[in-house]
């Protein structure tokens, strides 16, 4: 097989992935002695070969946003603060503004704006707040 | 983004704010997520503005953000 027959079954094989619903099929199966022929690698010829491709190449579903409430009126807002230098000086003038609306208002800040907030934070905010405003990234 | 999008999974509705050099970026993270969350841009850069330049981009965007949180 030369290389070139080797790549496009590869690529179909990938492709018949993406539309599959096995999520541990693998990309592509070579027979040892295709690889032996069609590179420089050192496998022998009993030695299978299998491809996996490491990045996301299924389609995620669409979600959709949920239902808004129609005012804040009786609600509380939680203010996340990502831990970006100077957010916090953006989300106390948003506090303010929200106090002054009447709004309850509970604060958070994550660890690091470099990872998603910790789960327990996550959990926090979902049971003692009704909406959230995330700030400040940039 | 990803907070915001974990979230809205747990029936919390919510909108993040970020500079306006992440728009690009927010778009793509919400193609990726598979969800687009609320988001309000206020211009770029943050960290070398005085604190009454932010509170004033605060201000400037507060409506929009009770709007996006509260879908209008």
């Amino acid at each position: 097989m030369t290389r070139h027959a080797s790549l496009a079954r590869y690529r179909s094989r990938r492709s018949d992935s993406l539309h599959s619903d096995n999520p541990t099929r693998p990309d592509a199966t070579f027979p040892a002695q295709t690889i032996q022929k069609d590179t420089h690698m050192t496998y022998t010829s009993m030695t299978p070969v299998v491809l996996l491709d490491p990045t996301s190449e299924r389609l995620v579903a669409d979600r959709q946003l949920t239902s808004r409430p129609r005012s804040l009126d009786g609600l509380t807002v939680g203010l996340l603060d990502i831990s970006k230098a100077r957010g916090d000086i953006f989300l106390n003038q948003i506090e303010r503004r929200l106090i002054a609306d009447g709004v309850k208002v509970q604060r958070f800040r994550k660890p690091t704006f470099t990872k998603p907030a910790p789960i327990d934070l996550r959990h926090e905010i979902s049971v003692t707040c009704d909406v959230v405003i995330e700030a400040l990234a940039d | 983004m990803h907070d915001i999008s974990d979230l809205e999974g747990r029936g919390i509705p919510g909108v993040f704010i970020a500079s306006n050099a992440f728009v690009a970026a927010a778009d793509a993270q919400a193609a990726s997520l598979g969800i687009a969350p609320a988001r309000v841009f206020v211009p770029h850069p943050i960290q070398d503005r005085t604190e009454d330049e932010i509170t004033a981009y605060a201000d400037s965007v507060y409506d929009e953000i009770l709007t996006r949180i509260t879908g209008g």
